[in-house]
């Protein structure tokens, strides 16, 4: 499995080396999304990333799964694509994204041409991931702290990470893979919050509160 | 009393019956579920009970066998599954409890209150040349409001017999009095003692009680053929006795036929108009070879003559025509055969007569009866008080065998009705409804329902099989039709009708969704379902009961209570509406659903929303499977109303698209473009990501765009509108500014049509 991801992963990152600029074009892909007990899941984002070709800025396509757990995904682009998908709420990250997965071999690779549909594409969810939640005050006062910068990694794996600011009422949320963790934040005028490691099995919603304490 | 057939028997009913129903107690003078006085069994006749369940779950119902002094005999408990009928044969349980009794009473008692069973008792057998065959309505005591109850019949031969069950426990005196058309009125007066069943002669001076032989009914052709009426008059409390009789119809070379003669409570007879429903005119159809002849009798029980009219309406091709066949002033307390000229008809059965009197409701009796001499085929046809209390029917139907059954309505008024049948079999509920015009009958064949497979207001069809089950009828109110099922069998030239009522009433109306949200150019649709229940206490209902499996059409209206908010588009009568919105606001579709006594006004709340605003979800920095080494920033907005802090959630699927003032060059040379066309944000959601992607240039490469906007793309095809303007993108390898800002947005953060708010 471990080679499976080393090698998707390389072919990807060669795939986006590429220099030439092809005309966009674009397809779909049709096909179901079970869980892993092999029924229907319904409300699943799915979306695609291309492999080959640069993918499009600006705004993420999705489909979204029926009751039955079949969807279709249009204006995909053409050639090979990483099908990836989400629910965060029942703590499916989007695997679109290195911390949300440590399988990647659960998202289907599939070729799109243009004008065509791609059917029969199986997507089955993986085991969930974990929800961090929390809350960042002043350690003094109690108060919320505004500006904060978040960074969480997996703590064995630091380059698998998510940046981020906490809400206007100081609070945050994630939901990545179920992996050890470190929490980072940071303030201006509050010294540098670094977690321990993080432990939560898969569909485990851990929450911290991080008191800040300014720099004096 | 003769539309008590309706089994809808109450627990309270069934607890009083329990002590009645004592085999060594005779029973007391209470309530009581349903009766049938009499039932014979014997080489020549035979008895078959007929249970029909019109719940939607399956029911029991204990049938019990009392001989003639009131003993128990046999109880069985019968259980009926859902929709369904079952055909109990007397001689079985008989036989099961080695009983040589060959006649007695039968009682029917329902286990829940909730049930609603119809039951009704056929005699039939054969006699040397011919099929015999009769129907006996069942009784329900506890409905009886007067010590009398009252019967006509047309045309018999001798003195009719009439079986007198006591359900009191006390002896009455009971008075008879048989209105003669020959010989006028012959009183007598019998003692019935507790509990017991007693056969009387009822048109020989003093009467005479009727020893239980076999041929029981046989042995008095001392009177030629005439019509006669009878009334039985209780000492006891109304209720006490319960009444049925047989007469003979023919004695000649091919043996004796009888006629049913079923007893009804004057005081429970609302109208001075008795209707014949489906009467078989002339050669009919589902009954081949035969041509019918109708026969028409009426007792004036009254104390002054009846002028009486018998209206005749056939149901052609093209239209109904009604006609005065004939006028009779009926003198008081006599009785009179009414000839009928030849008459126009229909062949199936689409004929119907109306006898309006000048009586006093209760005191002209009518009887009917078609016969087809030729082939010894016979249809006795109930009259139906014109505004009975009971809006609909509870039958039985059954096609197997060659058996046809023709569900016959009749609209006795002077204006259109609807008629919602509903047809059982198995787990599938046909239903339809149909529109009939002023003093128009129509057959409705169920061998044709299932060989043409026709389909029903919802789309389904009757299978081939079973070939049998439950139907029902109703009207949107009592008095506006009458209906009975006829069965016909080729083999035995058998006629059965079934004429059980049923109470059904509109008890509620309901409106889906419940809320209906719609962008201001969006259209969307809102449906109306009623609720109808079947009323097990009083006739006519009151608007409540439980709701029953069918969906009938009704009477509906729907209006929108701000037009400024959202329009009704097309209809505004369907049981379905399409509700366009115009501008942001609440409002509500209301609709009127009713029948003459029902009404109700559900209602669906409308929303109309406009897009007016982004609320940031989440903003952050991720890193792209397989591009390691390029920022990628991923915003997730929530479409909301304008209103800044109070902007509300628009979680519709909404269509947007991203505008700019400028685009730059990108120089990390991947060929970064934008989405610049409306494409769906399921849930009102726009994820917008910032990357140049992977690239071989690295360092701080990338582009500009200027001014990004976001514009709702309106459905109805009109030009976009600005909801939120973001500002400037700088999306470089190494850096992404959104709207000037390369730190993430905090969750909350709402951009309006003008910038960040």
């Amino acid at each position: 499995m471990t080679l499976l991801c080393v090698l998707l992963i390389g072919f990807v990152s060669l795939a986006c080396a590429q220099q030439e600029i092809e005309p966009l074009e674009f397809g779909s892909v049709a096909g179901e999304v079970v869980d892993q007990n092999g029924k229907p899941a319904k409300g699943v984002q799915i979306s695609a990333l291309p492999m080959e070709k640069t993918h499009v800025m600006g705004k993420v396509i999705y489909a979204v799964s029926g009751p039955d757990g079949k969807f279709v995904l249009s204006q995909v682009q053409s050639g090979l694509n990483m099908i990836c998908f989400a629910k965060e709420t029942e703590l499916y990250p989007d695997t679109r994204f290195s911390a949300s997965t440590d399988d990647l071999s659960l998202n289907p690779i599939v070729k799109v041409k243009r004008d065509e549909t791609t059917t029969g594409v199986i997507i089955q969810l993986g085991r969930k991931g974990v929800k961090i939640i929390g809350k960042i005050v002043d350690k003094r006062t109690g108060l919320i702290v505004q500006k904060t910068g978040l960074l969480l990694y997996w703590s064995d794996e630091p380059s698998k990470s998510v940046e981020t600011t906490a809400a206007l009422d100081g609070t945050f949320e994630f939901v990545v893979a179920p992996k050890p963790l470190r929490l980072e934040v940071s303030a201006p005028g509050y010294k540098h919050w670094v977690s321990p490691v993080i432990l939560a099995g898969p569909g485990e919603t851990k929450e911290l509160r991080v008191n800040l304490e300014p720099v004096t | 009393v003769r539309l008590a057939c309706l089994g809808i028997i109450l627990l309270l009913g069934a607890l009083l019956f329990q002590a009645a129903s004592d085999a060594q107690t005779p029973p007391g003078s209470m309530g009581m579920p349903m009766v049938a006085p009499l039932f014979l069994e014997n080489p020549q006749l035979s008895s078959m009970l007929t249970l029909v369940n019109s719940a939607t779950i399956s029911e029991s119902a204990d049938v019990v066998l009392l001989d003639p002094e009131g003993h128990q005999i046999v109880k069985r408990t019968i259980t009926l599954g859902p929709h369904s009928q079952a055909e109990v044969a007397v001689r079985e349980l008989l036989e099961a409890a080695d009983s040589t009794v060959t006649m007695g009473s039968i009682e029917v008692n329902a286990s829940d209150e909730n049930m609603a069973i119809a039951a009704q008792l056929s005699i039939s057998g054969q006699s040397p040349a011919r099929a015999l065959h009769f129907e006996e309505e069942l009784v329900m005591p506890m409905a009886q409001k007067s010590k009398v109850t009252r019967a006509a019949v047309v045309s018999i031969a001798g003195s009719p017999v009439i079986a007198l069950r006591s359900l009191s426990n006390i002896t009455q005196r009971i008075t008879v009095e048989c209105l003669d058309e020959h010989t006028g009125l012959i009183k007598s007066m019998v003692n019935v003692p507790p509990g017991a069943l007693v056969l009387w002669r009822a048109c020989v001076n003093d009467g005479a009680i009727a020893e239980p032989f076999i041929n029981v009914f046989d042995g008095d052709e001392s009177k030629a053929r005439r019509s006669i009426g009878l009334s039985v008059a209780t000492n006891g409390a109304p209720g006490g006795v319960t009444v049925y009789g047989v007469g003979l119809r023919a004695d000649d070379t091919r043996g004796s036929a009888y006629a049913p003669i079923n007893f009804v409570d004057p005081a429970q007879t609302r109208s001075s108009s008795t209707v014949f429903t489906g009467v078989p005119v002339g050669p009919t159809d589902s009954m081949v070879g035969a041509s019918f002849q109708p026969e028409l009798a009426v007792t004036n029980f009254g104390k002054a003559p009846a002028d009486t009219t018998i209206h005749y309406s056939f149901t052609g091709l093209v239209q109904v025509q009604t006609d005065l066949v004939a006028h009779v002033v009926v003198p008081a307390l006599s009785t009179r055969t009414v000839a009928l000229p030849d008459l126009e008809a229909d062949p199936g059965m689409q004929n119907s007569f109306v006898i309006d009197s000048s009586a006093r409701p209760g005191e002209l009796y009518a009887s009917m009866r078609s016969v087809s001499d030729a082939t010894s085929w016979v249809s006795d046809v109930l009259g139906m008080d014109a505004k009975q209390s009971h809006n609909g029917g509870l039958h039985p139907w059954n096609i197997a065998d060659g058996t046809s059954s023709t569900l016959l309505l009749f609209n006795h008024t002077r204006t259109a009705q609807a008629f919602h049948v509903f047809i059982a079999q198995e787990t599938t509920v046909w239903q339809k409804n149909y529109t009939l015009g002023a003093l128009e009958t129509r057959a409705i064949s169920l061998n044709s329902l299932v060989a043409t497979g026709q389909k029903d207001d919802l789309g389904q069809v009757l299978a081939p099989y079973p070939q049998r089950g439950q139907l029902g009828w109703f009207t949107e109110s009592h008095e506006k039709g009458t209906g009975r099922l006829l069965e016909g069998r080729l083999i035995g030239r058998l006629a059965r009708g079934f004429n059980c009522g049923m109470c059904t009433v509109l008890c509620g109306a309901s409106t889906s969704p419940s809320t209906l949200t719609l962008l201001s150019t969006q259209t969307g649709t809102a449906t109306e379902t009623a609720q109808w229940c079947t009323s097990n206490l009083t006739c006519p209902g009151q608007c409540t009961g439980t709701p029953t499996t069918h969906t009938a059409i009704d009477q509906c209206s729907w209006a929108i209570t701000n037009n400024a908010i959202a329009s009704i588009q097309g209809s505004t009568t369907g049981a379905t509406v399409t509700i366009g919105g115009l501008a942001p606001g609440l409002t509500a579709a209301q609709v009127r659903v009713s029948t003459a006594t029902c009404l109700f006004i559900p209602q669906t709340q409308v929303k109309v929303q406009q897009p007016g605003q982004l609320y940031v979800l989440s903003d952050s920095y991720k890193i792209l499977n397989g591009c390691p080494n390029t920022k990628y920033r991923v915003i997730a907005y929530q479409i909301q109303t304008a209103g800044g802090a109070q902007g509300i959630d628009i979680t519709l699927d909404t269509q947007t698209k991203e505008t700019f003032s400028s685009v730059g060059t990108n120089t990390c040379n991947t060929g970064v473009k934008t989405s610049g066309s409306c494409s769906t944000d399921t849930g009102g959601q726009i994820h917008d990501e910032f990357s140049v992607n992977c690239n071989t240039v690295g360092g701080s490469c990338g582009f500009t765009n200027t001014n990004q906007q976001w514009r709702w793309c309106p459905s109805n095809g009109s030009t976009s509108q600005v909801i939120a303007t973001i500002g400037d993108l700088v999306v470089h390898n190494d850096g992404i500014s959104v709207g000037g800002s390369y730190l993430v947005y905090p969750k909350g953060t709402i951009f309006g049509p003008s910038g960040k708010i």
